[in-house]
């Protein structure tokens, strides 16, 4: 009988779990893709965005040149400087049910490149096309995880 | 007792048979002899000198002592907290919780398009006149692009930081 009460507790915790809602993160990430005749490993944090990359860029292989998490929210507002070269400032502007109205502003070695306004849903990545560098194009992304 | 002294008793008792008593004498000392020749008169003394004690109340006594063996031993003392009890106090804080989330906490899945599930630009401005910027749906994904066109070029002798 003790064995049923712990089970049907555990059973009902998981149940509880989904109405918990964990603190959003941003991730920020500048990435060198590349085209070469032996594709590298994807590093493991790209693995999940290298799809989308190698679709909009026509590259397979991925190198992470910096990363940056920060706890994300409403008036939180964080720099993200995955490098020092390029970097972010990210204002939440307002959060909605499934995500994130932003405004974005990016800068490269102290000046702004970009201003923009986004919807950023969780997991769905903002790619941004940098400049190129040697043989590959280097890639901003944000994405909400 | 062990069986050495058992045997020892019988034949200082001479409760042994004489056959017996042959044997196990070949065995002993001469301070077991002399013992056995004065042992009737030790046994003589001992029980002139032990005197039974009178109680003041032996049927009190005896009472209380028939009281005690009868008596049901002490109930095995048990946890008031019992693992079925933790279990089931467990479970009806568990139903609380997910009760009070359901009643107090916003419902929030309202009805929602695919579009609330990916990232869209709403606008976006190359601050250099000479970059121009536009934007797009990742095609296969959620995830949308910012093209910036004429973004620049880094030497491949220069490093990223």
């Amino acid at each position: 009988m003790s064995k049923a009460c712990i089970l049907l507790a555990v059973a009902l915790f998981c149940l509880a779990l989904p109405t918990v809602q964990a603190a959003d993160t941003l991730w920020a990430g500048v990435v060198l893709a590349t085209k070469e005749d032996r594709p590298g490993a994807i590093p493991r944090s790209l693995r999940r965005l290298a799809p989308g990359i190698a679709e909009v860029f026509g590259t397979n292989t991925l190198y992470l040149l910096g990363e940056r998490s920060k706890p994300f929210d409403v008036g939180v507002d964080p720099w993200m400087v995955p490098t020092r070269d390029f970097y972010f400032q990210v204002k939440a502007l307002a959060r909605e049910a499934s995500n994130y109205v932003v405004n974005v502003e990016l800068y490269e070695k102290q000046s702004l490149l970009l201003s923009s306004e986004a919807r950023l849903a969780y997991q769905a990545p903002l790619l941004i096309r940098g400049p190129m560098w040697g043989r590959g194009q280097i890639v901003l992304v944000l994405e909400i995880r | 007792m062990k069986k050495t002294e058992r045997q020892y008793n019988e034949w200082l008792d001479g409760a042994m048979s004489p056959t017996d008593s042959e044997k196990y004498e070949r065995k002993l000392g001469p301070s077991d002899h002399r013992l056995r020749h004065i042992w009737p008169e030790i046994r003589e003394a001992l029980r002139d000198h032990s005197k039974q004690i009178a109680l003041a109340h032996p049927d009190f006594v005896n009472a209380r002592v028939l009281d005690k063996i009868q008596r049901p031993p002490h109930p095995r003392h048990t946890s008031r907290i019992s693992l079925p009890r933790l279990a089931w106090l467990g479970t009806l804080l568990l139903c609380l919780f997910a009760g009070g989330a359901v009643l107090f906490l916003p419902p929030n899945t309202p009805s929602r398009s695919a579009a609330d599930f990916m990232s869209q630009v709403i606008s976006a401005r190359s601050a250099n006149p000479e970059i121009s910027a536009y934007s797009f749906q990742i095609p296969h994904g959620r995830g949308s692009v910012i093209w910036l066109d004429n973004p620049g070029y880094i030497p491949a002798d220069e490093q990223v930081q």
